[in-house]
C-alpha cells in the first residue's frame, strides 16, 4: 500500500484552486493560508473515501487480506456461510472460495430481490460454485460477507479475499492508490470550493472528476 | 473493549511495515518485549494500559460505532461552513456570533445523527446494539404462528431479527399502515409470513413499542436467534456514538441544517447534495 504525504496532496489541491502552494505564509498573521489548509485537510478523508468507494476496480489496487475464520450455516464445505469483515471495511475487491470457478467483486445488498433468491428452498436459483454470490450482512457481532455457496466439503477454504480499508490519516500520511490520486485531489478541491462558495469552480471540478472516472470505465470496456 | 494481539515485532519499523495503515481499536502488539496498543485518539501505537476510548454505548455495540467528541464534530461542521477561525479567544472576548453558531450546530447535532442513521443503507450501519427479546409473547401457542418481543426504549431502527426456526433473517420492519401488514394478518396461512418468508412489524402497544414477527412453526423452545438495532443517538460524556462510515455524512447534514438556520439557502442545498452522495455512493 502506497502512502501519500498529506502535505503534498494539500499542495496539489491548492494549485487546482489557484491559491499558490501555501509554502510560505505571507505574514505571520496570514490566517487565510492556514484557514484554507485546514479546510483542505479536513476534506481529504471524505474525498478519498468517495473515490475508493466509487472508482472502477482497476483503479483501487489490491487492498488488504481478510477472511481467516469461516462460519458455515450447516455443514463445513457445504452450502452457505460467512466470514466476518474487518472493522475498517470499506469495499470488497475480490472474494473466492476454494471450490468456486470464479471470484466475486460486487456483493449484493441484503435488501435486494437477488438476496431473497439466495435463501430460496430451490437450490437451482441460489448461488453455486459456477455462479457464486456474496452479500454484505449486518450481524450483531459486526459486518460479515455471506457467500452462496460451496460444495467442496471438508477443507474448503477462502482462496482469496481482499478489501479496501476506510481511509485514515496516520503519521501525516494517507493511503491513496496511485491511479486514484488525481481523482482524490480534484474531489478535495471540489469540496473545498463548495465550502469557499466558489460555485462555478466547484461545478467544473465536479465535472472534471466525473470525466476521469468515466474515462477509466471506458478504457476497461475497450 | 476486547483486545487482540496481532503479532510480535523486533522494532517499530517492522511493525509499520506489517501494518502500514496502523491498527484498529483493541489491537495490541509486542515490540522488542514491550506491549503497545493502538490509540484511536492519536492514531499511533502507544505503551501502557489502553485508555478509555470505547464508545459510549453498551458493550454489545459492534465496534464500527465510534464515540466522537461533540467539540470535534462542531469544529468539523464549522470548517465545512468556512467558519473555522472562531477560537477560544474570540469566545472569551464575547464574540456573540461565534457563540451563537456553536449553539446552533450543537442543537442540530442529534437530529443530524438521527436523520443520517435512519436514511443510511444498512451496509454503512455496522452491527448495531444487540437486544435479546428476552420475553417472547405468543399470540396463540408457543413456537406456533406469530408473536412479539418488546423493543428497547431507545429503539431507532432495526438492523437484523431472526427467530430460531426461520430460514433467513429480516432487515426491515414494516409499519402497521403498510398494505403488507394486512396480508400478514390474513386468515389464509399462505399469504402471511412463514419461516421461509418471514416478516417483522413495528407495532405501538400500550406497553410500549414491540416487534411483531410472522411467523414460526418450530414449536416449544423456539427462541430469538439474533436481534440488533440502532439506538436513538444521545450525547454522553460530551461524546456521541456514530458508525464511522457515517461521520462525514453527519458533518455535512449538520452543516446543511445549520446553513438553513443561518439563511444560507444556496450553500445548504449543496451541502445536502454532498450528504446524499455520501449515503448513496457506497459499494453495496
Amino acid at each position: 500500500m502506497q502512502l501519500c504525504k498529506v502535505s503534498e496532496l494539500v499542495k496539489a489541491v491548492r494549485a487546482l484552486l489557484d491559491e499558490g502552494d501555501g509554502k510560505e505564509l505571507n505574514r505571520l498573521d496570514d490566517t487565510e493560508t492556514l484557514r484554507l489548509d485546514e479546510i483542505i485537510r479536513s476534506r481529504l478523508i471524505e474525498s478519498t473515501r468517495h473515490t475508493l468507494a466509487t472508482a472502477p476496480l482497476s483503479m483501487i489496487g489490491a487492498g488488504l487480506e481478510f477472511g481467516e475464520t469461516i462460519h458455515w450455516y450447516k455443514q463445513e464445505g457445504h452450502g452457505a456461510g460467512y466470514v466476518l469483515l474487518p472493522k475498517d471495511f470499506l469495499r470488497l475487491v475480490t472474494f473466492q472460495m476454494s471450490d468456486w470457478m470464479k471470484e466475486v467483486h460486487d456483493p449484493i445488498a441484503v435488501t435486494s430481490q437477488e438476496y431473497l433468491l439466495q435463501r430460496s428452498r430451490f437450490s437451482g436459483v441460489r448461488g453455486c460454485p459456477e455462479r457464486p454470490v456474496t452479500a454484505i450482512i449486518n450481524l450483531p457481532q459486526g459486518m460479515a460477507l455471506e457467500f452462496f455457496s460451496c460444495t467442496g466439503g471438508d477443507g474448503t477454504y477462502v482462496r482469496q479475499a481482499q478489501y479496501i480499508p476506510y481511509p485514515r490519516i496516520i503519521k501525516k500520511r494517507i493511503y491513496v492508490p496511485p491511479l486514484c490520486q488525481r481523482s482524490v485531489i480534484i474531489r478535495t478541491a471540489y469540496l473545498t470550493a463548495v465550502t469557499m462558495r466558489r460555485d462555478a469552480l466547484a461545478k467544473r471540478l465536479l465535472q472534471n472528476n466525473r470525466n476521469i472516472l468515466n474515462d477509466q470505465l471506458a478504457n476497461e470496456h475497450t | 473493549m476486547s483486545t487482540r494481539n496481532i503479532g510480535t515485532y523486533d522494532n517499530m519499523d517492522a511493525l509499520w511495515e506489517a501494518y502500514p495503515a496502523g491498527g484498529l481499536a483493541g489491537d495490541t502488539v509486542t515490540v522488542n518485549g514491550t506491549e503497545y496498543h493502538w490509540s484511536t485518539a492519536t492514531n499511533s501505537w502507544v505503551t501502557g494500559t489502553p485508555a478509555q476510548e470505547s464508545s459510549p454505548q453498551s458493550n454489545t455495540t459492534a465496534d464500527t460505532t465510534v464515540a466522537y467528541q461533540v467539540d470535534d464534530l462542531m469544529k468539523s461542521v464549522r470548517i465545512v461552513l468556512d467558519n473555522n477561525m472562531a477560537s477560544d479567544t474570540l469566545s472569551a472576548l464575547g464574540d456573540i456570533d461565534t457563540l451563537s453558531l456553536d449553539e446552533i450546530i450543537r442543537n442540530h447535532l442529534i437530529e443530524a445523527v438521527r436523520s443520517v442513521e435512519m436514511n443510511a443503507p444498512l451496509s454503512l450501519l455496522g452491527g448495531g446494539t444487540t437486544f435479546f427479546g428476552e420475553t417472547i409473547t405468543w399470540y396463540q401457542q408457543e413456537g406456533k404462528g406469530s408473536g412479539f418481543v418488546h423493543l428497547p426504549d431507545d429503539f431507532l431502527r432495526l438492523i437484523i431479527f431472526q427467530m430460531s426456526d426461520w430460514q433467513r433473517p429480516v432487515f426491515e420492519a414494516v409499519s402497521p399502515q403498510d398494505p403488507r401488514y394486512n396480508m400478514l394478518r390474513s386468515r389464509y396461512a399462505g399469504v402471511s409470513g412463514c419461516p421461509e418468508k418471514p416478516s417483522a412489524v413495528l407495532v405501538n402497544m400500550p406497553t410500549g413499542m414491540v416487534l411483531e414477527f410472522h411467523s414460526c412453526v418450530g414449536g416449544a423452545g423456539t427462541f430469538v436467534r439474533q436481534a440488533s438495532y440502532i439506538p436513538y443517538p444521545k450525547v454522553e460524556n460530551d461524546a456521541i456514538g456514530i458508525p464511522y462510515q457515517l461521520k462525514e455524512a453527519v458533518i455535512y447534514f449538520c452543516a446543511y441544517l445549520t446553513a438553513t438556520t443561518t439563511q444560507d439557502a444556496e450553500l445548504a442545498e449543496k451541502l445536502l447534495g454532498i450528504c446524499n452522495t455520501i449515503l448513496s455512493n457506497n459499494p453495496v
